[in-house]
């Protein structure tokens, strides 16, 4: 059984929906940057897999990759800095913008 | 491969603006000197872009200093200069300068180097670079919880849209195979190059808060200081719209269905900030919903998919975010209500005729900014037999004239009794910015004729 | 010759991340879904190395796998005022679930429209060794943009976890 780049993306695919389904429903703040980790390996996997398939050589897809994974590695660190903010000052890690959803 | 780096000296100097900003505690003059340094390193790096020369592509061909991006450098560095002085002069509203200051340089960095990006990888960093400072001067005051809350709202929708960005940006590098936008080939890609377009530009919408993701941005910005609503809604979106425009010219060539979601966005993003900022007595909310409304007028021209549009849609970010950014700064000493400007023109008669010129230019009227940036985009649009768009465009203007007179007859005519705040001090560093962000809207309409043909637009 | 990737190797690898991934929406606890959050990172590091990129798979457990998830984890517990019952339920909004359903669906259209016009795997690629050229050659650019959107967020770390005396 050949495993083709179509098979990679599909599991790229579901990861992302599932990401996203967390951002959009949960309302806890670390949840929320924890989907939002899911929706980037998401990313990331479509990049290697189309860095594999079509570029083999380029690699550009991987180095894609890399500057994705250090972006939101910072990205998340801000998030989570904010968080911790958040919290000294409310006491709660909750989203206040889903309060009416 | 090493020809062509003196290209970088003003983002180098920015750069270095924001380092002397960071260790500011060791400037004369503290805090205050390090704005200025900051403030300096800004319009240095403003003026080295304006005057030097433009050239081909740079770096592999990731960038490409060309008129174009001359002119948004220009203008992104010129408006945080400007920012940065106005900060000097009054501070940040209950915190110190430095770090906000040098947040903002940074962002500026990125925004320069993102107006000259021509590849998906720097594109995606520099964007990052761009918009990240704008969250951390979104909840910049740190005792001020519900801010900070707000912030991380914010902070959560911007990084939501780097996301389905970044997963676009990889389903179009997989269907071209190569990051360069020259490179992007999406002719016979069927439905996963549809995808990949949505995605990508869905997320570049909502990074510059066009419809219809724009209610996140409104909820989150309505209630931020208006000091750092100034910079947040000019200089970041400038650059995000400069390389928005690059990437649809790029792959309008073979994806023409593009011009269609583009005029789609483009009327939906008309009709509901022109709508939305009917009612508001928030002027921040205002600014805010006119600006989605500003947006929409752009993404017109985008629509066209041709070079004219695309120069058009450059030249009218700067010649919007320029009166704006006044506005803004204006609000930021005045008070964000209506009632706050009340006989404004009695009390500060230069800071009223000023606003009156950039409400004109906001609106439209001639010789200003707006106006010829209005004009290009709607040739643009006419060129492309956009009719119906056009049509919108200019019910949608005469819409706009209605809320952004409210604020003139309140500055003119406004009942004094309401007037509550009491004179604001003299700051002539704040002063100086305002003149500057006033003779910058007169001035870009004078040069227009000259500045458009530098861009590339050709009308006939 | 061209390679394939192994059938079964890939299905457990698959199976583990989309199983982690909805084990981690469905946990009661944060602690748990972070945890599971760690399980996929590495079922996703397995996938990296069957497509033979090492050095993200290595990046991958090093940075997603356990640098990040010991900083969920720690701002979790910072955070815990009690222990028991500290997340509500997952709430199944009817909205965010037809979006990101929606999503998937246009997804799954657009890649079986796409079809596997190349399911041959290219001989094996360059290695570690020249990603780091490339890296380094290439790609400095966006590398020192990088470097600055690190400092960018250390600065902003820093600014919001210092103590603001009210």
């Amino acid at each position: 059984m050949a495993v083709g780049p179509s098979a990679f993306m599909g599991v790229a695919a579901v990861l992302f929906s599932l990401g996203l389904y967390g951002v959009l429903t949960r309302k806890n703040a670390v949840m929320v940057l924890m989907s939002l980790e899911l929706m980037t390996v998401a990313a990331c996997l479509n990049m290697v897999t189309v860095s594999r398939f079509v570029t083999p050589a380029e690699m550009t897809g991987q180095v894609f990759a890399v500057f994705a994974m250090a972006v939101f590695a910072a990205q998340i660190g801000i998030g989570l800095a904010l968080v911790l903010a958040v919290y000294r000052q409310t006491g709660s890690i909750e989203l206040s913008s889903k309060k009416a959803t | 491969m090493l020809s062509g780096y003196w290209h970088f000296t003003p983002e180098v100097l920015v750069v270095c603006g924001a380092f002397a900003a960071l260790f500011g505690g060791y400037l004369p003059g503290k805090d205050r000197g390090a704005a200025y340094a900051a403030a300096g390193a800004a319009a240095l790096a403003a003026a080295i872009v304006a005057f030097g020369g433009t050239g081909g592509p740079i770096v592999f061909g990731q960038l490409e200093p060309d008129s174009v991006a001359r002119y948004a450098r220009t203008g992104l560095a010129g408006l945080t200069a400007v920012w940065v002085l106005w900060v000097a002069g009054r501070g940040m509203p209950g915190e110190r300068r430095r770090e906000g200051v040098a947040l903002a340089l940074f962002a500026t960095a990125g925004g320069m180097l993102l107006s000259m990006a021509e590849d998906l990888i720097v594109m995606f960093v520099t964007l990052e670079l761009a918009t990240m400072p704008a969250y951390v001067l979104m909840g910049y005051r740190r005792k001020d919880v519900s801010g900070l809350k707000r912030a991380l709202d914010y902070f959560v929708d911007s990084i939501l849209a780097s996301v389905i960005v970044l997963y676009g940006l990889s389903f179009l590098y997989g269907i071209s195979g190569s990051t360069a936008f020259s490179g992007l080939e999406l002719e016979g890609s069927g439905m996963l190059g549809f995808v990949a377009v949505m995605l990508t530009l869905v997320g570049l919408f909502a990074k510059v808060s066009a419809a219809p993701l724009r209610h996140w941005t409104l909820d989150a910005n309505a209630k931020a200081a208006p000091v750092s609503l100034a910079f947040v809604s000019t200089v970041p979106r400038v650059a995000g719209i400069v390389v928005m425009s690059r990437l649809i010219l790029a792959i309008a060539a073979s994806a023409p269905a593009i011009g269609i979601l583009v005029g789609v966005a483009a009327a939906a993003s008309m009709i509901a900030g022109n709508c939305a900022a009917l009612s508001q007595g928030d002027l921040r909310r205002l600014l805010i919903c006119s600006g989605i409304a500003h947006l929409g007028y752009l993404m017109m021209a985008l629509a066209a998919g041709t070079e004219t549009g695309y120069g058009a849609a450059v030249f009218y970010a700067v010649a919007y975010a320029v009166p704006s950014m006044g506005v803004m700064l204006v609000v930021a000493e005045e008070g964000v209500a209506i009632g706050d400007f009340a006989r404004l023109a009695s009390r500060r008669p230069w800071v009223a005729w000023s606003m009156v010129l950039w409400l004109l230019s906001l609106i439209g009227i001639p010789p200003l900014a707006g106006f010829f940036g209005k004009l290009y985009l709607i040739g643009a649009a006419l060129q492309a037999e956009l009719m119906a768009l056009v049509l919108l465009a200019i019910l949608a203007t005469l819409l706009s004239a209605a809320y952004y007179f409210r604020i003139v007859r309140e500055m003119f005519f406004g009942d004094e009794d309401e007037q509550v705040g009491g004179a604001i001090e003299p700051s002539h560093a704040a002063t100086v910015a305002l003149a500057l962000c006033a003779v910058a809207t007169v001035a870009i309409g004078i040069g227009a004729p000259r500045l458009i043909a530098a861009l590339g637009v050709r009308f006939g | 010759m061209s390679e394939t990737v192994s059938g079964p190797v890939f299905a457990i690898l698959a199976f583990a991340c989309i199983g982690g991934a909805i084990g981690m929406l469905s946990a009661r606890n944060t602690i748990h879904a972070a945890l599971w959050l760690s399980e996929v990172m590495l079922a996703v590091a397995g996938l990296y190395l069957l497509l033979s990129a090492e050095y993200l798979a290595v990046v991958q457990v090093l940075i997603y796998a356990s640098a990040m998830s010991v900083v969920v984890l720690f701002i979790i517990m910072l955070t815990l005022r009690e222990r028991e019952g500290p997340v509500r339920m997952a709430d199944f909004s009817i909205g965010g679930g037809i979006l990101a359903g929606l999503t998937g669906v246009i997804l799954y259209m657009a890649l079986a429209d796409r079809g596997d016009r190349i399911s041959a795997m290219p001989v094996e690629p360059s290695g570690t060794a020249a990603l780091g050229e490339l890296l380094f050659g290439r790609w400095t650019l966006p590398l020192e943009v990088a470097a600055l959107i690190l400092l960018v967020s250390l600065v902003a770390a820093v600014w919001w976890s210092r103590e603001v005396d009210s």
